[in-house]
């Protein structure tokens, strides 16, 4: 389905991704590591809000490298931002819509990420972890084939958190999704396979323990 | 809503019955509104503020003064929004000011077939004024209800939401670019009717369209209407017939007008939000 090849990225004189390579077939991963060990820039690049230094990226056998970010969007990759890019000032319905294009769809795409009783409310108004949930509910509505959900845990309270791991099993084997996350083991009956990413490569992996 | 409606109808309707001074002084308030939604339309559903509306504006006036049929080269004007809007949001107003005032400079030196300069351009046609009013009477209700309906569609909810995150609106498949394109093109085709309206109001066009009393009047009527796009009629009759009333008694009075409303922006902006 993803698959990337010598995929490199620098800013000026750091360099965040080094040859990283990966085969991906359908199915939901997990990508953890240090902070600064490039797991938001590999995600960013795949979904082409960063232009990769070098290297080149296929999704279902179409070279997808530095294509703009609507079109890959368009071709069925989404990315879900560590911090909620969504619009401020439309009602959580208007967001779900602008998404899935169709209204009776964006409710009950609202009614499955528990944003039902927001629904008509303007995002600006709603918590921190609604924002996340609306975040990814946007992503899951737009019927993209891959979900890249960067840091979805990060800045949730437990409830919160509990409540975006029922979607994560909800949306397992509904669409394919690579999850960046600091705590890995929140996702071992999530993900089918773990990565670990250091200095800007794969340093290991593993399969589901559970 | 249908206290709008008869407000609106009756600015519109009232004013040719009071004889050829107040149809002027209420076509010059129309033409006004007509250039205040189109600003009103780019700033508020597209998020872009621009301080130089009185480019199109102006270019339009000029051109068809020079020639009526090449008027609809003024829609360049929408590239060169384009062009100023790779600026950035925050630096947008001030590079569409200062490329108006240069338009402003530079139109004292443009001289055609021997004419022009700081005398300008006598236009062509000439149209009786009750005419001219109904056709922007009409163009207004059309401009309005035109802008109402795009700002209710599909299309004017992607034109929001482009507004609020470019970004966000990329990483689900919308291009903020055509939508930028088409925002820049909707408010420089309503400015160009404006334009044109203001040249067969006077039969006559000047430097002076670009000035910034053009460039900052629909920023100023807009606020002054509370930013409800139905309103910018009353705001520009406002704005108007004070200028009008006043100018005998102070010069340039236009700008003491804007300095007030400026003023009271704050007071203003809190009474628009509990309306």
């Amino acid at each position: 389905m993803l698959r990337i090849c010598d995929l490199s990225k620098v800013y000026g004189r750091t360099i965040v991704l080094r040859g990283l390579n990966l085969d991906l077939k359908e199915g939901t991963y997990c990508l953890f590591g240090p902070n600064g060990s490039g797991k938001t820039t590999l995600l960013k690049t795949i979904a082409g809000f960063e232009k990769p230094t070098s290297g080149r990226i296929f999704f279902e056998g179409r070279e997808i490298t530095c294509y703009p970010a609507e079109k890959i969007a368009k071709m069925g990759i989404i990315m879900a931002f560590q911090i909620p890019r969504v619009f401020w000032n439309l009602s959580v319905e208007k967001n779900l819509f602008l998404a899935s294009k169709n209204k009776k769809e964006a409710r009950e795409v609202a009614n499955l990420f528990m944003l039902g009783e927001e629904i008509e409310l303007e995002v600006k108004k709603l918590s921190q972890g609604k924002l996340k949930l609306l975040q990814v509910a946007m992503a899951f509505a737009t019927k993209a084939k891959l979900l890249l959900l960067d840091e979805p845990f990060a800045g949730l309270d437990a409830e919160n958190v509990r409540a975006m791991l029922e979607i994560l099993r909800e949306l397992k084997g509904k669409r394919s999704m690579i999850i960046t996350s600091h705590r890995p083991k929140l996702l071992h009956g999530i993900a089918d396979k773990f990565f670990e990413l250091r200095g800007g490569k794969i340093a290991g992996s593993y399969e589901n323990p559970f | 809503m249908a206290y709008k409606a008869i407000l609106i109808a009756l600015l519109l309707f009232i004013p040719p019955l009071f004889g050829y001074f107040a149809t002027f002084v209420a076509l010059i308030a129309v033409l006004f509104a007509i250039l205040t939604v189109s600003w009103h339309f780019m700033e508020k559903e597209a998020g872009w503020a621009s301080l130089g509306h009185s480019i199109p504006f102006g270019i339009s006036a000029y051109i068809f003064a020079l020639n009526p049929s090449l008027v609809i080269l003024s829609l360049l004007c929408s590239l060169l929004f384009l062009a100023l809007s790779l600026t950035s949001r925050v630096l947008f107003p001030f590079a569409t000011f200062i490329i108006s005032i240069a338009f402003w400079q530079i139109s004292h030196y443009f001289v055609f077939d021997g004419k022009g300069g700081e005398e300008g351009f006598s236009v062509l046609v000439s149209i009786p004024l009750e005419i001219v009013y109904t056709i922007a009477a009409l163009l207004f209700v059309f401009s309005f209800l035109f802008v109402e309906l795009l700002s209710r569609s599909n299309l004017g909810l992607q034109i929001n939401a482009t507004r609020d995150d470019e970004i966000a609106s990329k990483s689900i498949g919308i291009n903020p670019v055509h939508l930028r394109v088409f925002s820049f093109a909707v408010s420089t085709i309503l400015a160009m009717i404006s334009g044109i309206l203001y040249a067969l109001t006077f039969g006559h066009v000047s430097p002076e369209v670009f000035s910034p009393f053009y460039a900052l009047f629909p920023f100023i009527a807009s606020t002054l209407a509370l930013n409800k796009r139905w309103a910018c009629l009353v705001s520009s009759y406002v704005i108007v017939a004070l200028s009008h009333a006043l100018s005998a008694m102070i010069p340039e009075v236009h700008y003491v007008i804007y300095a007030t409303v400026l003023m009271l922006f704050a007071v203003v902006r809190k009474n628009a939000e509990n309306l």
